[in-house]
C-alpha cells in the first residue's frame, strides 16, 4: 500500500487537478520554495511514492514530537495519511512492546534501502545502559535501522548536535546522529524544538523530490536555516538605528526596540522563526518580547547567558583580571626595585671625571705612542 | 472563539514596522508592468515575508476590494479575491478544517487554477458518457 | 579548523577561554611595564618649587595631544591621517552599541552609542586611513628606514581588529559565529602584543606628558 503515487491516492479520494494544484501550492509554499515551483512540485508529486518512514526517540524530551503534532498544514494526521507511512514511532502509535518493535522490523525488511529515519534525541555512549528502548540500547538500535535506510532526518538539536543531554558535563557521554553516522545522507534539522512547519517541510521536500535538499555547512536545509535570524527579524531596524531595549518593561520594550542588548542570540542563529512563526503564524519569540536563545546552533547550551548580549565575553574574565591584576603588581612591583637597584649600581660605578684626568690620559697615550 | 485567527490583532504602535510593506508594494508594481507589457504572471508566498503583527492586514487594506471574488472549494474552500488593483489577486486557500493553508498575491488575468483543467474536463467527459 | 568542531565551538571559546587569556595577558602586562616606570622614581628634587605640579601636567597632557603647527607644516599628511585614523578607531571602538555593553558589563559604566551606519562609515574611513598610513610608511624613504617589523606587526593587529569587525557586521563571512568569533581572535590578539610593543603608549603618553608639564610647571615654565 506504500506504493501507491501521492496523485493515485488523492484521485481515488476523490481529488480533482484544482485540489491537486493548491494542494502543490500549499505545499510549495512549505517547503519554502519560490511559488514559481509549483508546477515543478506537481510534475515530481505525480510520480512521488510515500517513504516508508522509521521514527526513532532517543535522549529526549518529547518536544520535537510534541511540535511535529501542532503542524497544522499539512497536519499530522494528513502527514501520516497522505505522505508518509509512518511505521514506527514509539510516542504516537497505537502498539507498544513486541508488536512495536515487530513493525520496525517488518518496515525495514520490506522497504530495505528505501525507507527514511527520523531520529529525534541524542546518544549515551558511556553506557549503552543509560537508554534503551524494549532492551536494545539506542546506540544498537540506531546502526541496526539506519543500515539500510535511504537518509536519516536528525529532528530537533539533540539528535542533530548533542543538544541538552550533550551540555557540560555531558554525563551520559551523549552524542549526535551524525556522530555515528557518517555515511548516509543526514539531514539536521534543529531546534529545541524545531517549528513544526520545518519539520514537515523537510519531510516533504524528501517525499517531492527524492532527494535531501541543499544543507549548509552544518548539514541544516539552506531553504529553512539559510538566513539568520537577525537578518529576517522585524526588528532589525531599531538595530541599525542603534535603538535597543535595556530592560524586559523600559520603554523600549513596550515599543518594539531590538533586544541585543537582552542578550538576544538572532545574529548568530540560523533559523525559520521570523518567518514561518509558531502557533499557526501567531508569532515567534521576538514578537513576544524575548530575545532569541539559539536553540538551533550546536552547544547552544553551553555559549553563555541567554541574557548576555552577544558581545559580552561569557568566561569568568573578572577573575582572571583578577588574577593578572596580583601577578601585575607583584612581577612590576619586583622588576620596578630591579630597575631601581640597576639604576644605583650604575651610579655607584660612575666615577667623577675631571678635565685633569682628560689631560692625563692625554700624556698617557702620547707616551704609549 | 474557534481558532488562533480569531483573536483580533491591534496595532498600537504603528511605528514598529518591518519595511515589508513597502517592497511588497514595489514588487507588485512592477509585476503589473510586466504583466501589461509580457503577460508575464507572477505570485508572492505571503507566508515567507517576516511580518510585525498586523502588517498582513495593512496590506490588505492598502491593496483594497476589487470587482470580482471567486469561491472555489477543492479539498477545503479557496477564496480569489480581485483587488482594487486590476489584476492583482489575493488568494486565500483553506483545508478541510478551515485552517488557512496558504496565501499568495498573484498578478495576473485571470488566476491559472480558475480555469478547467484539462484532467478534470477528460474525466467530466468519461462521466457525462455514462449519462448518455 | 581541526580542534573546533564548528563555528560556535570556536565562538564559545573566542568569548570564553580566548577572552579571559588575553585580558590577563594584557592587565598583567601593563601593570608590569607602568610599574617598572612609576617605581624607577626620581631623585628628591631640593629645589624650592616655583610652581605647582597638577594643574600643568594636565595642562600638557591635553596641550601636547593637539595639533603642533610647525609639525603639521613640515609633515600634514602624517598629522591629519594619524588623527583621522586614532579619532576613527576610537569611535569605533567606543560607540558601537555590542561595544558598549561590553564595557558596562565589565565595568559598569556606559553611554550612548551612534546608530550602525555612522560606524559603518567611521570605520570604513578609519581603514582607509590606514591603508594611506602604512603606505607612506612604505615608500616614504626616511619613513621605510626607520621602520622595524614591530612597526609592522602593529599596524597588522591595529589593521584586523577594524577588518573582521566590518566583516562580521556586514556578515561577509559566513556563518556569522565565524566571522564573529575571528572579529573576537583578532582583538584578543592586539590585547596580548599591546604591553610588549609601542602600543603602550596609549597609556605611557599620559604619564610621559603629565611628567613634563609637572616638571615645568615646578619650575615656573610654560611647556
Amino acid at each position: 500500500m506504500n506504493r501507491q503515487t501521492l496523485l493515485e491516492m488523492l484521485q481515488q479520494q476523490g481529488v480533482t487537478r484544482r485540489g491537486f494544484l493548491k494542494y502543490c501550492t500549499a505545499l510549495t509554499s512549505l517547503m519554502a520554495l519560490p511559488p514559481s515551483m509549483v508546477s515543478a512540485v506537481a510534475e515530481a508529486l505525480e510520480t512521488a511514492r510515500r517513504p516508508s518512514v522509521i521514527w526513532l526517540s532517543f535522549q529526549e524530551c518529547t518536544g520535537c514530537t510534541e511540535s511535529l503534532t501542532r503542524s497544522y498544514s499539512p497536519t499530522i494526521e494528513g502527514l501520516i495519511f497522505d505522505h508518509i507511512s509512518l511505521d514506527y514511532h514509539h510516542t504516537l502509535q497505537a502498539a507498544s512492546g513486541t508488536a512495536a518493535e515487530l513493525a520496525r522490523e517488518q518496515a525495514m525488511h520490506e522497504n530495505k534501502g528505501k525507507y527514511l529515519v527520523v531520529v529525534d534525541g541524542s546518544i549515551p555512549l558511556d553506557n549503552p545502559g543509560f537508554s534503551t528502548i524494549a532492551g536494545i540500547s539506542n546506540v544498537a538500535m540506531l546502526k541496526e535501522t539506519v543500515a539500510n535506510a535511504v537518509a536519516v532526518i536528525a529532528v530537533g538539536t539533540c539528535a542533530a548536535y548533542g543538544g541538552l543531554p550533550h551540555a557540560a558535563p555531558n554525563p551520559t557521554g551523549a552524542v549526535s546522529v551524525s556522530d555515528l553516522v557518517p555515511d548516509k545522507p543526514l539531514i539536521n534539522v534543529p531546534g529545541c524544538p524545531p517549528v513544526p512547519s520545518v519539520i514537515t517541510g523537510v519531510l516533504a521536500h524528501f517525499l517531492t523530490f527524492g532527494a535531501i535538499p541543499e544543507l549548509d555547512e552544518l548539514g541544516r536545509p539552506k531553504v529553512f536555516y539559510g538566513q539568520s535570524i537577525h537578518d529576517r527579524c522585524y526588528r532589525r531596524s531599531f538595530y541599525d538605528k542603534g535603538l535597543f531595549a535595556e530592560s524586559f518593561d523600559d520603554e523600549g520594550a513596550k515599543k518594539g526596540w531590538c533586544l541585543y542588548r537582552l542578550g538576544c542570540k538572532g545574529p548568530m542563529t540560523y533559523n525559520a522563526c521570523a518567518t514561518l512563526k509558531w502557533n499557526q503564524e501567531t508569532s515567534w519569540p521576538v514578537e513576544s518580547g524575548h530575545g532569541c536563545l539559539g536553540c538551533s546552533e550546536p552547544n547552544f547550551w553551553d555559549a553563555g547567558s541567554f541574557y548576555k548580549a552577544l558581545s559580552i565575553p561569557d568566561g569568568d574574565y573578572a577573575r582572571a583580571a583578577g588574577y593578572a591584576v596580583a601577578a601585575g603588581v607583584g612581577i612590576g612591583a619586583v622588576a620596578g626595585l630591579l630597575n631601581k637597584n640597576t639604576k644605583a649600581n650604575a651610579v655607584a660605578k660612575h666615577s667623577s671625571v675631571s678635565v685633569d684626568d682628560f689631560a692625563v690620559n692625554k700624556n698617557n697615550n702620547n707616551e704609549g705612542a | 472563539m474557534q481558532d488562533l485567527s480569531d483573536i483580533k490583532i491591534i496595532v498600537d504602535d504603528p511605528a514598529v514596522q518591518s519595511g515589508n510593506l513597502q517592497s511588497i508594494v514595489t514588487e507588485i508594481y512592477h509585476a503589473l508592468k510586466k504583466l501589461l507589457a509580457k503577460k508575464n504572471i507572477h505570485r508572492i508566498d505571503l507566508r515567507a515575508m517576516p511580518w510585525t503583527a498586523g502588517e498582513e492586514q495593512q496590506l490588505e487594506q492598502i491593496l483594497g476590494v476589487g470587482e470580482v471574488k471567486i469561491e472555489m472549494n477543492a479539498m477545503g474552500k479557496s477564496i480569489f479575491q480581485e483587488t482594487s488593483y486590476s489584476g492583482v489577486w489575493w488568494i486565500s486557500h483553506y483545508n478541510d478544517e478551515g485552517d488557512v493553508i496558504s496565501r499568495l498575491i498573484e498578478i495576473s488575468y485571470l488566476p491559472d487554477m480558475i480555469f478547467a483543467q484539462q484532467e478534470d474536463i477528460k474525466s467530466a467527459l468519461e462521466r457525462l458518457k455514462n449519462n448518455l | 579548523m581541526d580542534i573546533f568542531n564548528n563555528a560556535n565551538d570556536f565562538l564559545i571559546w573566542t568569548r570564553g577561554t580566548g577572552f579571559n587569556i588575553a585580558i590577563a595577558i594584557f592587565i598583567f602586562g601593563v601593570l608590569i611595564r607602568v610599574l617598572e616606570i612609576l617605581l624607577l622614581g626620581r631623585k628628591a628634587d631640593y629645589s624650592e618649587p616655583r610652581g605647582t605640579q597638577w594643574g600643568p601636567g594636565l595642562k600638557t597632557i591635553i596641550s601636547r595631544s593637539l595639533v603642533d603647527k610647525g609639525t603639521l607644516n613640515r609633515s600634514p599628511f602624517v598629522v591629519v591621517v594619524g588623527y583621522i585614523w586614532h579619532i576613527g578607531f576610537f569611535i569605533c571602538l567606543l560607540l558601537f552599541v555590542p561595544h558598549i555593553e561590553l564595557i558596562n558589563a565589565s565595568l559598569g559604566i556606559k553611554w550612548p552609542g551612534l546608530p550602525s551606519p555612522v560606524l559603518d562609515a567611521a570605520a570604513a574611513v578609519t581603514m582607509f586611513s590606514m591603508l594611506a598610513i602604512l603606505w607612506h610608511r612604505m615608500t616614504h624613504p626616511v619613513m621605510k628606514f626607520l621602520s622595524t617589523y614591530e612597526d609592522y606587526l602593529v599596524w597588522l593587529l591595529s589593521f584586523l581588529p577594524l577588518l573582521s569587525g566590518y566583516i562580521a557586521y556586514h556578515r561577509m563571512i559566513n556563518p556569522y559565529p565565524m566571522a564573529l568569533g575571528l572579529h573576537l581572535l583578532t582583538v584578543e590578539l592586539l590585547l596580548v602584543v599591546f604591553p610588549f610593543t609601542k602600543l603602550m603608549h596609549a597609556f605611557t603618553l599620559f604619564l610621559a606628558r603629565w611628567y613634563t608639564g609637572a616638571m615645568m610647571g615646578r619650575k615656573g615654565v610654560e611647556s
